[in-house]
């Protein structure tokens, strides 16, 4: 008997494990993913910073081009079904995500090729093609807020 | 004849600089400063988010001297400002036009040039009163070190309302 409870319990809470995003509260999501974008932000910023200041420190630019480019993979993951604006969510995303994923899709992945192509040219070394492919990157940035993001002002 | 000549000289000289019947006058900072379409987003976005972060750095400091932020973040927030308006001066010297930025930003150049350069040189100086930590000193430079609404009503376009276009190109 007290190896069925225990056996329940555990089913339980493998079973909420396993289903825990399904049931995730809408705010969640829009939080996880407002801080996802604010990593990436920083990392840019931090990037265009120093091609901006000259002062190019080609490990640092290395390392932040590939955490861009790791986070242009993870972006797919931060836009949950429930995460869109709705009372009590607080986000910038837009519902033409939702609407238009199609669209919303194409745009994503060109922000991630050209941070794959971002983090080779930084591997590469060159600033000046460092320079030009981190204002592509930054062309992708807009695109995409142009469409599917709110202004900020 | 010596002064046929330079008559002449100056003549022309003054006729080739007239422009056409019209035609544009030259541009102070256009064509010559022309970036490739694919970086021309990359640059805009660049400077939306300077701004945007001098937006957010002067709202701030308005909050410390009203008092309802502490005042130990005075010297931080306005060096951010400094930062932000020295770094806002490079971001628009390539001609890319677009965001909310008028055209006139780079046809009329020296006028706004020279208002980010004072904006650059007026923020630094309250950066630097800032570090004696007197808040009534930095308030009554505000005015002139935090620009912003002088420079927006002449160089931008009020915003639009919130209309997303078609699909993604």
């Amino acid at each position: 008997m007290v190896r069925y409870v225990i056996g329940a319990c555990v089913a339980s809470i493998a079973l909420g494990a396993a289903t825990a995003p399904l049931f995730a509260a809408p705010q969640d999501g829009a939080r996880a993913r407002i801080a996802a974008y604010r990593q990436l932000g920083e990392k840019f910023k931090a990037v265009n910073d120093m091609l901006r200041s000259g002062d190019v420190q080609l490990p640092l630019i290395r390392r932040y081009a590939g955490q861009i480019r790791n986070s242009a993979h993870n972006q797919y993951r931060l836009f949950p079904a429930n995460s869109g604006p709705q009372p009590g969510v607080k986000t910038a995303a837009l519902k033409e995500i939702w609407m238009r994923p199609n669209d919303f899709r194409t745009a994503q992945d060109k922000f991630a090729r050209q941070a794959e192509i971002f983090q080779r040219v930084a591997m590469a070394g060159d600033p000046t093609a460092i320079r030009t492919e981190a204002r592509k990157l930054g062309g992708t940035c807009k695109q995409c807020h142009d469409n599917f993001r709110a202004e900020s002002d | 004849m010596a002064a046929i000549l330079v008559i002449t000289a100056v003549a022309v000289t003054a006729w080739q600089t007239i422009p056409a019947e019209g035609a544009a006058p030259p541009a102070s900072r256009t064509e010559s400063q022309k970036v490739s379409p694919d970086e021309a987003g990359g640059i805009i976005f660049e400077r939306q988010q300077i701004m945007l972060q001098l937006e957010k750095d002067a709202d701030k400091l308005g909050s410390i001297v009203a008092g309802v932020l502490p005042a130990d973040q005075l010297a931080a927030t306005t060096g951010a400002i400094a930062k932000g308006a020295k770094e806002s001066i490079a971001a628009f010297e390539p001609y890319a036009p677009g965001g909310r930025a008028k055209d006139t930003v780079w046809s009329d150049w020296a006028d706004y040039s020279q208002r980010m350069q004072s904006f650059a040189e007026k923020s630094a100086e309250m950066a630097k009163a800032a570090e004696t930590g007197d808040v009534a000193l930095v308030t009554s430079m505000m005015g002139d070190a935090v620009p912003c609404k002088q420079c927006h009503d002449v160089y931008r376009e009020k915003k639009k309302p919130e209309t997303k276009p078609g699909p993604a190109a």
